[in-house]
C-alpha cells in the first residue's frame, strides 16, 4: 500500500533519474572538444551519479530515513567492505591516479613488463590491452600503477636505432656518407631532426657503430624495414663487408709441422 | 641558373577515347588515365628525374604498365572526362635560402620559394584522387621532438631573384616578403611554408604560383602571416586553379620559431 511519503520518495526518484540523464548529457557537451573520450565518459557518470545519489538521499529523508544513522552505517560497512575487498580497492585507488596521471590513453601503444599492446579500455579496475598477436590483456591498474610503462605513441615522432658493424677494412668516414645518404634519399626519414651517427666501440671482429633515423611515428615500421633493406643493398653495391665472428689464432711456441698424407687408393 | 622555360599547361580537361587509355608526362612523374565501361581507372608512375622539366601532352597508349600504382573507381556510367588540376601540399613545406639570410631592423626583403605540387583528379566535380608528383621527404619542425608540426622538407633554394627562380612543372612558386619590425635582427636559416592555406594559380606559359605571403615579424617575437588574396604580381594574368586546404583566415600569427625554425 503506498502512503504519500512514499509517492513523494518515489516522484522525486524519478525526476532525480531525468535530472541526472540531464546532468550527463550536459557534462558530456561540456566536456566535448576539452577533454578525450576516456574523461568525457567519466565525467558523464560522476554528473549522473552525484545527481541521482543527491536526489535520493532527499527520497530516503522523505521516507523518514535518519540520515545520520543512515551515514553511521555506511561508514561500518566501508570498513567491512574495504577488509574484504583489498585489492579491489588498491586497484580502483591506483585506478583514479592512473585517470589523473594519464600516462597513456585509448589508442596508444604501451609496452608493460614483457607485453606490448594497443590499449582499448581504462576502467577502474584494469587496463585492458590488445597485443598484436590479437591476444587480450588484462592488467591490474595496481600492477600498472608499480611498475615501468612505456608509451610508444605519445610524441609524435620517433627514433629508429641500427647497430651495425663493418670489418676493420672500411673507412669508417665513407660508411658513415653511406649511411647518411641512405637516409637522404628514404622519404620517410625526417630531414630534421637529423640522422645521427655514433661510433659504439671497436669489437671483436667488426667496428661498431649506432645509425638513428627518425621518422613520424605512423611510419615506424616501414622505415624500419625500407632503411634496413636500403643499409645492406648500399653496402653490398659499395662493397662494404659487414663480417661474421672470426678469430685470430696465434700459437705461443713453434707451431706442429702437420703433413697431408693421401691414403686414398690403398684401402681395399 | 636562369631557365627561360615554359611548359605547355598540364591541368584541365582529359578524355580518353571510348574504353581507352592515355598518358601524359607532367615532369617526374606519368599519368596514366583509362575510361573503361563501368570505371575510371587512374596511374601513376613516379621515378624520372625530379629536376625535369619535360610535360607532354595527353597521348593514347595502349594499357597502364604494371609497374605504375593503379586505382579503380566505379560508376554507373562513367563521364566522358577527368578534369587534372595542381592542388598545394597538405603540410607546411620547408626550404632554406641558398645562405642563412639575415634581415637588420627595419629591413625587408621578398624571397621566391618553390614546393611541390599534388595531382588532383576530379570526375563530374567528385575529387577521386590526389597524388604528389614528387614525394618529397618527411621532416618535423618545432622547437623539440615533443612539440612541433609534421611538415615536409625540400633541397630547394628560396631566392631572393625572380630571375634565379627554376621552375618546374610539378613545383609552385610562392613569392614571400618578410618584413623585420622587431627590435632584432631576423636570422632566416629555414622557411616553412603554410602550404595548405595557399590557392595555386596557372599561367598560360605553364607556370604554377601559389598565394603571395607577407611575413611581418614584431617586436613580441610572433610573425603576423597574411596570406595574399589573388595571384601575387608577378604572375600576371594567371587564373586560379586550386583554393586552400585550409580555411583559416587570411591572417594567422605564428611564433618566430613556427615560421623561420
Amino acid at each position: 500500500m503506498l502512503t504519500i511519503p512514499m509517492l513523494r520518495a518515489l516522484v522525486i526518484l524519478l525526476a532525480g533519474y531525468v535530472a541526472a540523464r540531464v546532468a550527463r548529457t550536459m557534462a558530456g557537451k561540456a566536456a566535448k572538444g576539452r577533454l578525450d573520450d576516456h574523461h568525457t565518459m567519466i565525467a558523464q557518470l560522476a554528473a549522473f551519479w552525484i545527481v541521482l545519489g543527491l536526489f535520493g538521499v532527499t527520497a530516503a529523508n522523505e521516507l523518514g530515513f535518519n540520515l545520520q544513522v543512515l551515514l553511521g552505517a555506511a561508514g561500518i560497512l566501508t570498513i567491512a567492505v574495504g577488509f574484504a575487498s583489498q585489492t579491489s580497492a588498491s586497484n580502483l585507488i591506483s585506478g583514479l591516479f592512473l585517470i589523473g596521471e594519464r600516462p597513456f590513453s585509448v589508442g596508444d601503444l604501451i609496452k608493460v613488463g614483457d607485453t606490448i599492446g594497443v590499449v582499448i579500455s581504462i576502467d577502474l579496475l584494469s587496463v585492458k590491452l590488445r597485443t598484436f598477436d590479437n591476444l587480450y590483456v588484462r592488467i591490474p591498474n595496481e600492477t600498472l600503477i608499480k611498475t615501468e610503462i612505456v608509451t610508444y605513441t605519445r610524441f609524435p615522432v620517433r627514433r629508429v636505432d641500427f647497430t651495425l658493424g663493418v670489418a676493420y677494412k672500411e673507412d669508417l668516414e665513407r660508411v658513415r656518407g653511406i649511411v647518411m645518404d641512405v637516409a637522404d634519399k628514404n622519404p620517410l626519414c625526417l630531414d630534421e631532426p637529423q640522422p645521427v651517427f655514433i661510433f659504439k666501440g671497436f669489437g671483436a671482429s667488426s667496428q661498431d657503430f649506432l645509425f638513428c633515423v627518425w621518422t613520424l611515428q605512423a611510419n615506424f615500421l616501414e622505415t624500419l624495414n625500407s632503411v634496413a633493406i636500403e643499409i645492406k643493398r648500399a653496402f653490398d653495391r659499395e662493397g662494404i663487408e659487414i663480417p661474421f665472428p672470426q678469430v685470430v689464432v696465434n700459437a705461443a711456441a713453434a707451431p706442429l709441422a702437420l703433413t697431408l698424407k693421401d691414403d686414398r687408393g690403398k684401402m681395399g | 641558373m636562369n631557365e627561360p622555360l615554359s611548359f605547355e599547361p598540364w591541368w584541365g580537361e582529359v578524355s580518353p577515347r571510348d574504353t581507352g587509355s592515355v598518358a601524359l608526362r607532367i615532369g617526374p612523374a606519368r599519368v596514366f588515365l583509362a575510361r573503361l565501361e563501368h570505371e575510371w581507372r587512374l596511374g601513376l608512375l613516379r621515378g624520372g628525374e625530379e629536376s625535369s622539366t619535360v610535360t607532354e601532352p595527353a597521348a593514347p597508349v595502349a594499357a597502364i604498365p604494371d609497374e605504375a600504382a593503379v586505382e579503380r573507381f566505379v560508376f554507373k556510367i562513367p563521364a566522358t572526362g577527368a578534369r587534372l588540376a595542381p592542388a598545394a601540399a597538405d603540410r607546411p613545406v620547408v626550404s632554406r635560402p641558398i645562405n642563412p639570410l639575415n634581415i637588420p631592423v627595419g629591413e625587408e626583403t621578398r624571397l621566391y620559394v618553390s614546393s611541390p605540387v599534388w595531382l588532383r583528379v576530379t570526375v563530374d566535380g567528385a575529387t577521386l584522387i590526389e597524388w604528389p608528383l614528387e614525394r618529397p621527404t618527411d621532416s618535423w619542425f618545432g622547437p623539440s621532438t615533443m612539440e612541433g608540426e609534421a611538415c615536409y622538407a625540400i633541397k630547394i633554394l628560396g631566392r631572393t631573384r625572380l630571375d634565379d627562380v627554376v621552375w618546374r612543372p610539378h613545383r609552385a612558386v610562392t613569392p614571400v616578403r618578410v618584413v623585420n619590425e622587431g627590435d632584432a635582427p631576423l636570422r632566416l636559416a629555414r622557411l616553412a611554408l603554410p602550404a595548405p592555406n595557399l590557392s595555386l594559380y596557372g599561367a598560360a606559359n605553364g607556370k604554377l604560383w601559389t598565394s603571395a605571403l607577407t611575413a611581418r615579424a614584431s617586436r613580441e617575437g610572433s610573425v603576423a602571416v597574411e596570406v595574399e588574396t589573388g595571384a601575387p604580381k608577378e604572375a600576371g594574368a594567371a587564373v586560379e586553379l586550386c583554393g586552400p586546404r585550409k580555411d583559416e583566415a587570411g591572417s594567422f600569427l605564428r611564433s618566430v620559431t613556427a615560421i623561420f625554425g
